[in-house]
């Protein structure tokens, strides 16, 4: 009998589930303005040099920096959200 | 009856002691430290205006995507492009550091670690079953199909987890990209209540696969 509680403790300790349960809203849908924003952005940066950070992030970062004040103000409020750009 | 209990424990036993389990000794590889983690304390996480360099190289090529279709891949792909872009970003940064429960700077379960210290955890990728600082994000990843409320799960001694096609076929890269984040913080050793409750959100798979999907509505 002890041996079958020992069994079935070390068993469920080793089988217990880490589970992600959903949650409305966890699907990440981005509103249709927050997309515009976020490709439009990426683009002015792109046309000024920048890249994409999934190309190079530390080129990305570094043009991002040399360029803040030339972006349009969404765009400035994006990327220092983003990056933190002071 | 006595045969089948005492086959029971030795094999429990085996499982226990494998590479993996968690009452096993872990990996015998020798403890690998990337370049960019040297010298990286939470005070140093904490400090500055800027990403510190460990999250800028910090990489997902430690994946391994198992049996999946080209089009499963390529979401996947997309998922965890998603997950190295934000994770280099200063706004996941800033709300990892600043995340709040009850008014205070803090994680629920959070195993005894400040939020910088949990920050530094995630730079650092050593799971579990690892244990090499090595900077980057290492799982198995399967694919399985289940009608439940289960978005995805795994095992405390396995070294990969599994993703719910249910969920999966609908999500946005940034909503897979929470799901593995969730299921890999777990490899991390975080772990959250099985129940729902009030408290759960601000666990750390629970809050920090949150900000991962949040940021990641930028990068679709």
């Amino acid at each position: 009998m002890k041996t079958l509680i020992l069994s079935f403790t070390l068993l469920s300790s080793f089988s217990a589930l880490a589970t992600q349960e959903y949650t409305p809203g966890s699907e990440g849908v981005p509103s249709e303005a927050r997309l515009a924003t976020a490709h439009s952005c990426f683009k002015e940066l792109a046309d000024l040099g920048c890249g994409h950070p999934r190309e190079d992030v530390n080129h990305f970062k570094s043009c991002l920096d040399q360029n803040l004040e030339n972006l349009t103000s969404s765009c400035k409020t994006f990327a220092k959200r983003l990056y933190g750009q002071d | 009856m006595m045969k089948s209990v005492s086959f029971i424990l030795l094999l429990t036993l085996t499982v226990a002691c494998g590479k993996g389990g968690s009452g096993g000794g872990g990996s015998s590889e020798a403890e690998a430290v990337a370049p960019s983690l040297v010298g990286l304390t939470p005070e140093k996480v904490v400090s500055g205006s800027k990403v510190p360099e460990a999250a800028q190289t910090f990489e997902t090529s430690g994946v391994d995507l198992m049996s999946m279709s080209a089009k499963q891949e390529a979401k996947m792909k997309k998922a965890l492009e998603v997950i190295r872009l934000v994770i280099a970003t200063e706004e996941f940064r800033k709300k990892v550091l600043n995340h709040k429960f009850l008014g205070k700077k803090t994680f629920v379960d959070n195993g005894g670690l400040t939020n910088a210290e949990i920050y530094q955890k995630i730079l650092e990728g050593a799971e579990k079953f690892k244990l090499s600082k090595n900077n980057t994000m290492d799982m198995g990843v399967e694919m399985y199909s289940d009608s439940s409320n289960t978005v995805g799960y795994t095992y405390p001694s396995a070294t990969q987890i599994w993703v719910n096609t249910k969920y999966f076929n609908a999500y946005t890269a940034a909503g897979v990209a929470h799901n593995l984040m969730h299921e890999w913080l777990h490899k991390l050793g975080f772990k959250h209540s099985a129940t729902a409750n009030a408290s759960r959100p601000f666990s750390v798979p629970y809050a920090i696969g949150y900000i991962m999907m949040d940021i990641g509505k930028d990068f679709l």
